[in-house]
This record gives C-alpha cells, sequence and structure tokens, in this order.
C-alpha cells in the first residue's frame, strides 16, 4: 500500500534528498541531455572518425557520467539495491535493443568476426550495443534517483513552480497542480478503502482470483461498486472542505512551504556544469585533451 | 469451542524503514458464551488482531486456535470464515448489490448453499436485524437510511450463520440512539450467535455489554479483566489514554470528596447515591 503512495520514495535525509525539487528535476534534465551528447559508433564514423578514437572519447564520456552517478547514490545513502530496482522493468528493452545491434549492425564494419544471412557480428556491432545498453540503463536509473529521493508532493510542486511561465499563455498550472496533489493525496486513501472492502466482503467469502478474465472482473464488483460510491462521496466532502475554506485557485495565495534556493543548490547545479562540461570535452575534444590520451594510450600500447 | 490466541506477534513491512510491530507477544483465550471486549486506543493492534481470527491476515508468529481450527497448519478457510462472522467499521460502505436481499445472499452464495437454504437465511438475517423483511428485500440498499444501511450490512454477515461474530466498532458515526439500538440488538444476536467480539475504545458501551475485557496498549496485551476489575484499576485505563465509563466516573469523583460509593453501570450508581443519601439522613 505504502509502495504506490509515496512512489518509490526511500526516506533518508540525505543531501540529496533536501535539494530542492525544482533543482532536482532540471538537473535530471541536464543530466538526460547530457547522455545524448555522446555520440552513437554510426554517427561519429560517419563523420570520418576512426574507431579507436571513438572508442577512448565514449569511455571517457561515460565514465564520467558513471562516476557522478556513483557519487550520487552514494550520497543519496538509498541502497544500490533500491536504485538498480527501477531498472528490472527495462531490463527487457535494454536486451533486445543491445541484441539486435549486436546481430543486425549494418553501419560499416572492418572487423567483421561472423557472417551469415543478415546476422554478422562485428567490432563495430559489439561496441554499439555496449554503448547503447550503457546508456538506456543510464537513461533509465537516472530519473529514478529523483523519484527514490524526492516525495511526489514534492515533485508537483516543483512542477507547478517550473511551469509557471505558462501561466502566461493561459496554462491553469496551478489547477493542474492541485489536481496532481488531490490525486496523490487520495491514492492511498483509495487504496486503503479498497483494502477494507476487500478485507469485508473477503470475511464473505469473495473469491477474487478464481476463473478467466471476465469472472474475475465480475468478481471485482463488489469491491468496485463501493470503492466508486466512496470516492463521490469523499470526492463531494472534499469540495465542501475547500469551499468552506474560501479556496479560489491560484489568485492572491501564497505557499506554506516557499521554496528557496540554497547553497547546496547552487553546488549541486554548479557540480552538474562541470560534469556536462567534462563530458563534452571528452566528446569534442576541447584543448586536444582526448588527442593526448590517445597519444598516451598509443604510446603504452 | 473457544479462541485461543497465544503470543501471536506480527510486523507490517518487516525489514524496511516503514517497520512497524503492530502485535507483541499477545496470549489470551476468549470463551464459548462470552461477550469478549478489546478495548484500546487507534493503533493499539485491535484490527490487525481481529484480522486474524479470520485469516484475513496470515500469521506470521504464534499461534491461534479458533473451534479447533490450528491457523498455524493448513486449514479450510472458507469453513473459518463461516464459522468467524467479521463486521468490520462503518459496514455500511461495503454493500454493493441492487437490492438488499441479493447483498444479503452474497455470502450464504459463497458458502455454496442450495437456493432454498440462502432464502430461508436472508430472511432470518434480515428479520434478525430488526427490519421488515417483505418492504425492504428488493430496495436499493443506498437508498436506505443509514442506520438500515449497517443493519442490512451485518445481516449479511449473519446470514452466514456464524458462531462467532466480531464488531469492529458498530457504533462508530451513529447517534446515542442508534448506538444504544445497534448494542441492544447484539444481545438479541447473542442468543442466536454465542460468542460476540467486540472492539471498542468507549469504556462505557464496554463497561454494559461484555463480560470479559481485553486492554490493548501499543501492540501488546495489558490484561484481561472482568468490567469490574478494569474499573478498579484507574492506574492503567489513565496509562492507556482511555477513561472511565461515566457511571463509574462519577462514583470516582464523588469518592474523592468524601462519600462511600462504588458502581459500574447507571443503574448501580443510581442505588449506591440514593443508598449514600439515606444513610447520611439516617
Amino acid at each position: 500500500m505504502r509502495d504506490v503512495s509515496m512512489g518509490q520514495y526511500y526516506p533518508t535525509k540525505s543531501i540529496i534528498h533536501r535539494l530542492d525539487a525544482r533543482i532536482k528535476l532540471l538537473l535530471v534534465i541536464a543530466y538526460i541531455v547530457m547522455l545524448f551528447f555522446i555520440p552513437t559508433v554510426d554517427n561519429y564514423l560517419a563523420k570520418g572518425g576512426n574507431l579507436s578514437d571513438y572508442v577512448i572519447k565514449a569511455s571517457c564520456a561515460f565514465i564520467v557520467v558513471m562516476l557522478f552517478f556513483i557519487v550520487s547514490i552514494l550520497l543519496s545513502r538509498v541502497p544500490i539495491g533500491k536504485v538498480l530496482k527501477s531498472i528490472k522493468a527495462v531490463l527487457f528493452l535494454v536486451i533486445i535493443t543491445a541484441a539486435i545491434m549486436l546481430f543486425f549492425y549494418s553501419g560499416s564494419a572492418s572487423h567483421v568476426y561472423f557472417q551469415r544471412g543478415i546476422i554478422s557480428i562485428s567490432l563495430e556491432g559489439i561496441i554499439s550495443a555496449a554503448v547503447m545498453a550503457l546508456r538506456l540503463f543510464l537513461l533509465v536509473i537516472g530519473p529514478s534517483l529523483l523519484t527514490l529521493t524526492t516525495t511526489p508532493v514534492e515533485l508537483t510542486d516543483g512542477l507547478e513552480r517550473l511551469l509557471k511561465p505558462l501561466t502566461l499563455i493561459k496554462v491553469p498550472v496551478h489547477d493542474i497542480a492541485i489536481i496532481m496533489s488531490i490525486a496523490l493525496r487520495l491514492i492511498p486513501t483509495l487504496i486503503e478503502e479498497a483494502d477494507k472492502i476487500t478485507a469485508a466482503q473477503k470475511a464473505r467469502l469473495a473469491e477474487f482470483d478464481d476463473g478467466n478474465i471476465f469472472k474475475k472482473v465480475k468478481a471485482m464488483l463488489p469491491v468496485f461498486v463501493p470503492l466508486l460510491v466512496s470516492s463521490f462521496r469523499r470526492a463531494d466532502e472534499l469540495a465542501y472542505a475547500m469551499d468552506s475554506r474560501c479556496y479560489s485557485g491560484a489568485t492572491g495565495r501564497t505557499r506554506m512551504k516557499v521554496m528557496r534556493m540554497r547553497l547546496r543548490d547552487f553546488v549541486a547545479m554548479f557540480v552538474m556544469a562541470a560534469v556536462f562540461f567534462a563530458v563534452l570535452v571528452f566528446v569534442y575534444d576541447f584543448f586536444g585533451v582526448t588527442t593526448l590520451l590517445v597519444n598516451l594510450v598509443g604510446i603504452a600500447l | 469451542m473457544s479462541i485461543v490466541i497465544k503470543e501471536l506477534t506480527h510486523v507490517y513491512s518487516p525489514r524496511t524503514p516503514f517497520e512497524k510491530t503492530a502485535l507483541d507477544k499477545v496470549s489470551f483465550t476468549i470463551e464459548d458464551g462470552d461477550y469478549f471486549g478489546i478495548i484500546g486506543h487507534t493503533g493499539s493492534g485491535k484490527s490487525t488482531l481481529i484480522s486474524h481470527l479470520n485469516g484475513l491476515i496470515k500469521l506470521t508468529g504464534g499461534s491461534i486456535v479458533v473451534n479447533g481450527i490450528d491457523l498455524s497448519k493448513k486449514y479450510d478457510y472458507k469453513k473459518l470464515r463461516s464459522e468467524v462472522g467479521m463486521v468490520f467499521q462503518y459496514p455500511e460502505y461495503q454493500l454493493f448489490d441492487e437490492t438488499v436481499e441479493r447483498d444479503v445472499a452474497f455470502g450464504p452464495k459463497n458458502m455454496g448453499l442450495s437456493a432454498s437454504e440462502i432464502a430461508d437465511r436472508v430472511e432470518y438475517a434480515i428479520k434478525l436485524v430488526g427490519l421488515d423483511y417483505d418492504k425492504i428485500k428488493n430496495r436499493s440498499p443506498f437508498e436506505l437510511s443509514g442506520g438500515q444501511m449497517r443493519r442490512v450490512a451485518l445481516a449479511g454477515v449473519l446470514a452466514m450463520r456464524p458462531k462467532i461474530l466480531v464488531l469492529d466498532e458498530p457504533t462508530a458515526g451513529l447517534d446515542p440512539r442508534g448506538k444504544k439500538e445497534i448494542l441492544d440488538l447484539t444481545l438479541k444476536i447473542k442468543e442466536h450467535c454465542p460468542t460476540v467480539i467486540m472492539i471498542s475504545h468507549n469504556m462505557d458501551e464496554i463497561a454494559a455489554y461484555c463480560n470479559r475485557i481485553a486492554v490493548l496498549g501499543g501492540g501488546k496485551l495489558e490484561g484481561v479483566f472482568t468490567p469490574r476489575e478494569l474499573f478498579g484499576r484507574s492506574d492503567l485505563i489513565e496509562r492507556m489514554g482511555l477513561s472511565l465509563p461515566t457511571a463509574a466516573l462519577i462514583a470516582k469523583k464523588l469518592r474523592d470528596r468524601g462519600v462511600q460509593i462504588s458502581a459500574s453501570d447507571e443503574d448501580e450508581l443510581v442505588s449506591a447515591i440514593l443508598n449514600a443519601r439515606r444513610a447520611s439522613h439516617a
């Protein structure tokens, strides 16, 4: 029950938890954009780059991103297992994507290890698959750190503040936000209610997991009907309660919890900017850093 | 036949940050024919305790034997749930069917009884809760008054002819008259269903109707008492954040002012006060 109401929220009071929700949202967006700055193999080769340069650039960039991510997890004090759990939902997608890349790589390939019909395994394909898997992995797991460290209520609040400029073009941002908060607020209540009704009907020997889909739906009626009735009752009561406290929408409304940027928020933004810059440095070979690395690796080999 | 609870322990969300011990080694026995009260504050574990009695919460620590059915072993939960009728708080919120008759028939139908047996039981249960069977059977439960709805919900459980009836705050949200009606109804029901267990946090109700009372606090059993024993334990009642029944409270206040009387219900209080007056006039 708790799982749904709090989303994935994992309370630890860490510095990541205490960051401003708006900043966290922005940082996640920056993080996602950053991941897309790392080019794919195809792209890089198409622009006339060579494979070994690519491998060094991409791995440097990925190492920076991963380091950043690992440090964030450690700071958030969320158990690593919880973070990895979010990947489970898309693991299948990642595997399929990587497998397609691996077996059906169609770009120009320098080292082909195996070829039969349309199936071919090449060095480029292998690197492609690895990059794609890594990117998807980081893409999914980054936002999950946001939901693990931010309550749904903070998220809607943050979103409302971020989207506020849209009120200029008559988007009812406040109303949307209040609908979202009420919905979030009522999810646990409804689940609790559903649990209670289910228990009451079970006590009258109701069976919920017998037979085919139609039978199951029919079996759920003794739960759905009272639940629907009570949601309407609740909606009425809530509307009266809000009315009697003179709720009238966004106009003239002030906040109890004013979101204020603190030092840690600026530090977080600075760190994110630095990481982003580092990725760009490696990918676009600013100051010849990557060239230097390539040469060093060459000497070492 | 009885309910024997030994070392019952239940932990919600174990091994997570939300871990909460709802019941901690609770042991007591409910005998046949008891009108057994369970009293305690919100969060004391009352509801968790009774949800164990018909297997709605799986037993994870300790043991419970209900009328010979050992819940720590594999058991026939259909049989258990027909023996232990469970009326939750605000039972009228569980009504769902188109007519009162069909709603009350839900339990017996799930028991797999014959059509004639179901019809008999529905009529029996609706009459038992004091409603006019012929007038009400074809009405929608949603157009009844709150008090009637609660009775229909109660009938829905009684139609299963349980041997043990568990009532979770049966008077919640009713006015004083509605409360008394429902409580008096439980006495009538008790003639058909010999063991009644009532959860409440209202001492007056518990004092007037129960013969034995278990006091729960923070998941622990503070003891099982007769009403008279319990009202002698004002230290415990205070510590549990409960209040004495009104009659006992008045008697206590009079005692504090030097009138030597004791009483556990209204009748006793009235005669005790009259006696005390007579004694002081004599």
